[in-house]
């Protein structure tokens, strides 16, 4: 990771910029999205990906202690995936996101039973906090 | 694609709010299936995404549109950039990590 830095910043012109930008938390809120409104299913526990921010986050202090980057200025954001059924959530799950988000079965059967409430029009929903940093070349 | 990702532009929003890139030369580490790539990819001047996983490259090459010359997508990793020195202006990591 910190050789990836160095390699990032032997490419970039002086005055270049290096932009960090990735998911970053704990927890992501299901969310239904009806006409009625946002309602929320639950809290989604993303911390399996913290050990993955944190080496990130060292090899970014690493790169600063050593004077390569130096970070100008970060924010956090939400970004949202959508998703038309139930059904399609759980494909997408299963697909990609099981390894980095618990979706317990009661969380499950409680946007089942929310989605029941409003099939012609919801759509579920989690939000994921974004992390967006740059980083001037040093 | 059974989700809707990020239909309010959110990622793009913001990366294009917190540093210029019409005009720039732009290398995305991690550039994945390219679908942030694609979304900035009509700003800067010259784009080159890499990723180590050929298959997503695949997937990033077929969603090519007709006017995105100024793209390329390369296989090669993060360690061991494959351009010779002070080429790029902007160096992305996007949830690349």
């Amino acid at each position: 990771m910190v050789h990836a830095l160095h390699e990032a910043r032997r490419v970039l012109v002086p005055q270049g910029i290096l932009i960090d930008l990735r998911p970053y938390c704990v927890e992501a809120p299901l969310e239904l999205s009806s006409e009625e409104g946002m309602e929320s299913v639950a809290l989604l526990d993303t911390s399996s990906s913290k050990p993955d921010d944190l080496a990130a986050d060292k090899a970014m202090e690493s790169a600063a202690l050593v004077g390569i980057f130096k970070e100008l200025k970060s924010e956090y954001f939400y970004y949202a995936y959508y998703w038309n059924s139930v059904e399609d959530m759980m494909l997408d799950y299963d697909e990609k996101w099981k390894d980095d988000i618990v979706l317990p079965k009661k969380v499950v059967q409680r946007a089942s039973s929310l989605y029941k409430k409003h099939p012609a029009h919801a759509r579920l929903r989690i939000r994921i906090r974004a992390k967006l940093v740059l980083y001037p070349k040093q | 694609m059974k989700a809707l990702n990020d239909p309010e532009g959110a990622e793009l929003s913001h990366l294009v709010a917190a540093c210029s890139l019409p005009g720039r030369h732009i290398l995305e580490i991690g550039c994945g299936n390219g679908k942030l790539t694609w979304q900035y990819a009509g700003l800067p001047r010259q784009v080159v995404g890499i990723d180590p996983d050929a298959s997503v490259l695949r997937q990033a090459t077929v969603n090519r549109q007709a006017s995105s010359s100024n793209v390329s997508f390369l296989r090669a990793v993060g360690e061991a950039l494959p351009f010779p020195p002070r080429v790029f202006d902007v160096v992305l990591f996007a949830s690349s990590f």
